[in-house]
């Protein structure tokens, strides 16, 4: 199972954000897309799509609860909308072998709120997350989305917020308890993209004048619960600079001009070592 | 000996946050002829805290005048905070049960007001309110009330849920 996350920027059309789309969910065989700042009908890019590929693409079901995230899916895939908030959503994937939960999120800018209020929607996302493992009775998660945030921040790290640590041997450990309170853990791979000497450097550039600038940033982040840590292609886990026909860089920064702020992310999933 | 109360007691006739909303879920429920169910739910949660500014808007006058400052509504209600109640308000329906849009959380203490309401993000931005409004009242939580329930956002919801539960109808009907 391939899936695509980016966050399009409000759908520049200079190039046609739609054209790398389209040459991406091909080239990639994606099977989930899943867009941020999408701003035209997912359903007009599902039929172009679906002209032109083997797949059988249909939107993401959505009821109008999350107006933040759109996406589609490969027809396959019997999908079930679990939970719709402003910002985020959880759908369920079931098919005759597993149940996979897939929470999908663009948290709310830097630009437009404090720290603590990035830190909040993140901890109401968990506690939703949370309970939607429990009724549906499986820990196979995986969430994906602009975080706007860095792994390395309070906000995807802390316990009451989504507890996404770097470490595979800590993660397998599941949970911890602080305080007497139990807060269960995810596998954040996106750090191993922190601090690399070749392009991609991160997802996100963003120069401020103030005494911390981190320039590159990781915002956008695919994390996983240790129940599909053997199902996770770490080799796949990707920030892609370009398409068949176009180059999202100019320089070492995503070419907002022309393409998006962001560059798009992906991953694959082994569904055969899905429990 | 003669009676040294000089009183006469009378029970309280103020309603709960609680019992208002769920007298509420009832009506969505026989408007919708049961297709739609709007529930309240305890939660266990943490729900709020921040740093916020001020009401500005004219429904903003409803909730108390907050101006900037932080909310932590362990210290806001903190009096009162061994016996707070707190609860989310959503949205689900008969043919999606597995599915929830949560409009908002509420939480009181014993004297039931204030009550806080944490408001879904895209409904303070269309009634031009802060998402975390402190109201003093029964009459003012009924009025934010109304507001939130008449929202283009929960009518949007309903209406998707809605379109659901017909298609599982004329399936059924096959």
């Amino acid at each position: 199972m391939n899936i695509l996350f980016w966050n399009t920027y409000k759908n520049n059309h200079k190039s046609g954000i739609d054209d790398c789309l389209i040459e991406l969910v091909i080239d990639k065989r994606c099977d989930i897309i899943i867009l941020a700042e999408y701003h035209d009908d997912v359903r007009y890019l599902c039929r172009q799509i679906n002209n032109i590929s083997n797949v059988e693409y249909v939107p993401i079901p959505n009821n109008g609860g999350c107006e933040k995230i759109k996406g589609f899916i490969n027809k396959k895939y019997r999908i079930e909308n679990i939970n719709e908030q402003h910002r985020y959503q959880i759908i369920k994937i079931e098919t005759v072998s597993y149940k996979l939960l897939i929470g999908m999120i663009h948290n709310i800018s830097k630009l437009h709120a404090s720290d603590d209020q990035q830190k909040e929607n993140l901890r109401f996302f968990n506690h939703d997350v949370c309970e939607a493992e429990k009724s549906n009775k499986t820990k196979n998660t995986l969430i994906i989305g602009d975080f706007n945030a860095n792994p390395f921040e309070v906000s995807c790290v802390s316990a009451d917020t989504i507890h996404a640590i770097p470490y595979i041997q800590e993660v397998k450990k599941k949970s911890r308890t602080v305080q007497g309170r139990e807060y269960e853990k995810f596998y954040n791979p996106m750090w191993k993209f922190l601090g690399m000497r070749e392009i991609p450097y991160a997802t996100y550039y963003y120069n401020n004048s103030g005494l911390i600038n981190y320039f590159y940033n990781i915002f956008d982040q695919i994390i996983i619960r240790p129940q599909l840590l053997n199902s996770f292609v770490d080799e796949s886990l990707a920030i892609i600079t370009n398409t068949l026909k176009h180059n999202l860089l100019t320089g070492h920064k995503p070419n907002k001009e022309y393409y998006s702020d962001h560059l798009p992310i992906f991953c694959t999933i082994k569904e055969e070592n899905i429990k | 000996m003669k009676d040294l109360w000089n009183k006469e007691f009378a029970p309280q006739s103020v309603e709960t946050p609680k019992e208002i909303i769920e007298q509420q879920c009832d009506s969505l429920e026989r408007l919708t002829k049961g297709k739609i169910t709007a529930k309240l739910s305890e939660y266990d949660g943490h729900i709020a805290s921040y740093i916020k500014s001020g009401i500005t808007s004219s429904i903003g006058a409803i909730g108390a005048s907050l101006g900037d400052r932080e909310v932590n509504i362990q210290e806001d209600l903190g009096e009162i905070k061994s016996d707070n109640f707190i609860f989310e308000f959503f949205i689900t329906s008969k043919s999606t049960p597995n599915y929830k849009y949560r409009v908002m959380f509420i939480k009181y203490g014993i004297e039931f007001y204030p009550t806080l309401i944490v408001l879904d993000e895209s409904i303070a931005s269309e009634l031009d309110v802060e998402q975390n409004i402190e109201v003093a009242s029964q009459e003012k939580f009924e009025e934010i009330l109304e507001k939130i329930l008449n929202s283009n956002k929960i009518e949007k919801v309903i209406n998707a849920l809605l379109a659901i539960a017909m298609k599982e109808e004329k399936k059924l009907s096959f």
